[in-house]
């Protein structure tokens, strides 16, 4: 059933999202052609595409947010919600299709956009004529340098959490909406600023937590500033992206649990 | 002939009334085919465990019967076409004198009105 | 087991008075039932409950022996008092999803009703009129072969040619050992398919009978008792 519903959630979600990307990489395209082609290089018609483009790209942000967040509100909490929650799932089974889904249009939206960019980018020709075998080289180098100090497997962590931290950070968004929007369907009347209310509460929350959290951890942490060994800077920004992700991972569990319960017994359809 | 119900009395009995008189008027001939219990119900815009009663009332009274694969037939035994034929000209002659009764006429009175119908 | 569905002291709250008050009701297979009473007597409240859109404020309620969740809307066929397909659908994307998720869906049943009504597979629900909307909604309702169907206000506020329409749908289409259960306040449109009546009043239930045994105690028409109970 799980798998049927991922079905319905991209076919449903993808109507919107998929044109939009098409809309963007065009864009780019022509952006490139107006860049790269001689003689059209007029002052004011690169502002105004470069502006056009600016404006895309936030749009598509913007968009990516409104849907996943409608969705969400109207598929489950609006009058569709008759028809999904007599569907023989269980609640948290929508809760996650609905949340992979919006994490996958998160990742496909920040994919395109760089594609987007790079497409655009390489039109111009300033651009076009710089040697990269310079950058590199110097790439080649640092590595060297961070291997020569036994750094170089902490660097890399410290890149693989930050990717991973983005994800995560991805879905804790999502399911913080989610789980607003699941208390805020509770109020019989305002049930939008119910849960626009909910979403800043949980917010303040969360806040709170991470304070407690990184107090926690600045008094316990025995490193000298600025020290001496950069290696133990680079554990102690490890250790520290860990503990922040494991608490972001809490709260994602937290969230998820409170909206899939709300769903299960609280549900207000109207 | 259109099918048509009173709330006030069982739906049953009502159904039971209307294909009998349905099989003696050969609006179902003797010894056809009769449709389906749902799709007479369907027709008739009735419960089909209504009608489905009101079949076996009438099989019970052997006006219909199953066999076991084909169906279910309306009897081709005129003898009991007949016998409810004659038993429903019964039944409406006695409400009919049972109504002159009420306005007043001896049965005597009403046969003597009836056979003046019949000269004219 | 022959009950379908079973309520035991089931009350529901709002938070304000009880919309449903320690109701006992049994049902059992293969009946059409009436669910009747005026607005706000609670039935869109029980039917909510039997769905899992609600949870018991108290009390339980047990479709084919299960608290309703997962495995019991496989089992249950819910008609809404609302209109709630998504508009961007067309009737084939309506079916391929109902097929999908529920395995008691006769796709080709919905199919020929769709037909029947002049309605092809490419039209889109946005493109539908009201009428046609609302039967769609009933078409895929009853192209279930469930065990309990839940039909909420099925016949409010539509012409008479349209309530034959969905009357007959019923009766037509509900699986063998089904039982129907449709909520109304208009009784005297669909007295003659029940073969229950449940009077539900300020969420008791203050009757609940064979039709025909009922018209045959009273000398009345079910339309007639209900008038009677419900006066003012």
């Amino acid at each position: 059933m799980l798998s049927k519903l991922f079905k319905y959630e991209f076919s449903a979600t993808g109507r919107v999202f998929l044109p939009m990307y098409a809309v963007l990489l065009v864009m780019s395209l022509i952006a490139r052609i107006f860049y790269s082609v001689e003689g059209l290089q007029s002052d004011i018609l690169f502002a105004l595409i470069t502006m056009l483009l600016v404006m895309l790209f936030t749009a598509v942000w913007v968009v990516t947010f409104v849907i996943i967040i409608k969705r969400f509100w109207d598929n489950l909490l609006g009058r569709q919600g008759y028809l999904m929650h007599v569907l023989p799932v269980n609640p948290w089974e929508h809760v996650l299709a609905k949340m992979v889904t919006s994490g996958v249009w998160c990742v496909a939206g920040a994919v395109v956009s760089a594609l987007a960019f790079a497409l655009m980018l390489f039109g111009i020709p300033e651009l076009a004529e710089i040697d990269f075998s310079e950058f590199f080289g110097w790439l080649r180098e640092a590595v060297d340098a961070l291997r020569e100090h036994n750094m170089y497997g902490q660097s890399i962590l410290i890149i693989v959490q930050t990717v991973l931290h983005s994800f995560v950070s991805c879905f804790e968004f999502v399911l913080t909406a989610y789980a607003a929007m699941c208390i805020g369907q509770l109020a019989n009347r305002h049930r939008v600023w119910a849960s626009i209310g909910a979403y800043f509460g949980i917010c303040i929350v969360r806040s709170l937590l991470t304070s407690l959290f990184s107090e926690h951890r600045f008094f316990n942490v025995n490193v000298t500033f600025p020290a001496n060994m950069p290696g133990e800077v680079l554990r102690w920004i490890n250790e520290s992206l860990a503990l922040s992700l494991l608490l972001s991972l809490i709260i994602c569990a937290a969230l998820f649990f409170v909206s899939s319960t709300l769903l299960k017994k609280k549900l207000n359809l109207q | 002939m259109s099918w048509t119900f009173s709330g006030e009395r069982p739906i049953y009995s009502q159904l039971v009334e209307q294909l009998q008189l349905r099989i003696v008027t050969g609006v179902y001939p003797p010894g056809s085919r009769m449709e389906t219990v749902r799709e007479l119900a369907n027709e008739a815009a009735v419960n089909p465990n209504t009608m489905q009663r009101a079949m076996s009332e009438l099989e019970r009274r052997g006006l219909v019967f199953s066999q076991r694969t084909a169906g279910r037939f309306v009897t081709d035994d005129p003898e009991s076409i007949a016998a409810l034929r004659a038993e429903l000209a019964q039944e409406k002659i006695d409400r009919f004198l049972g109504e002159m009764r009420k306005l007043g006429y001896e049965k005597r009175e009403v046969v003597a009105l009836l056979e003046r119908e019949e000269r004219t | 087991m022959n009950e379908i569905l079973i309520c035991r002291g089931l009350a529901k709250s709002y938070g304000g008075p009880r919309a449903l008050d320690a109701i006992d009701l049994t049902l059992e297979r293969g009946r059409i039932v009436g669910l009747l009473g005026p607005n706000g007597s609670g039935k869109t409240t029980l039917i909510k409950l039997a769905n899992g859109l609600l949870t018991p404020t108290a009390g339980e309620i047990l479709i084919d022996g299960d608290a309703p969740g997962a495995v019991t809307k496989s089992k249950v066929s819910y008609l809404p008092d609302a209109d709630y397909l998504p508009d961007y659908m067309n009737l084939r994307d309506l079916m391929y999803m109902f097929r999908d998720f529920y395995e008691d869906f006769d796709a080709d049943k919905a199919k020929e009703m769709f037909t029947s009504l002049g309605l092809g597979p490419t039209d889109r629900l946005k493109s539908l009129s009201k009428g046609n909307r609302e039967k769609t909604q009933l078409v895929l309702t009853m192209s279930r072969r469930a065990q309990l169907y839940l039909l909420d206000e099925p016949i409010g506020g539509v012409d008479p040619a349209a309530r034959d329409y969905i009357l007959r749908t019923i009766i037509g289409n509900y699986s063998e050992n089904g039982t129907v259960l449709i909520s109304t306040h208009l009784i005297a449109d669909i007295e003659s398919v029940l073969d229950e009546v449940v009077f539900l009043k300020n969420g008791k239930i203050m009757l609940h009978s064979n039709a025909d045994e009922l018209r045959e105690r009273e000398g009345k028409s079910v339309d007639a008792l209900f008038r009677e109970v419900f006066a003012c």
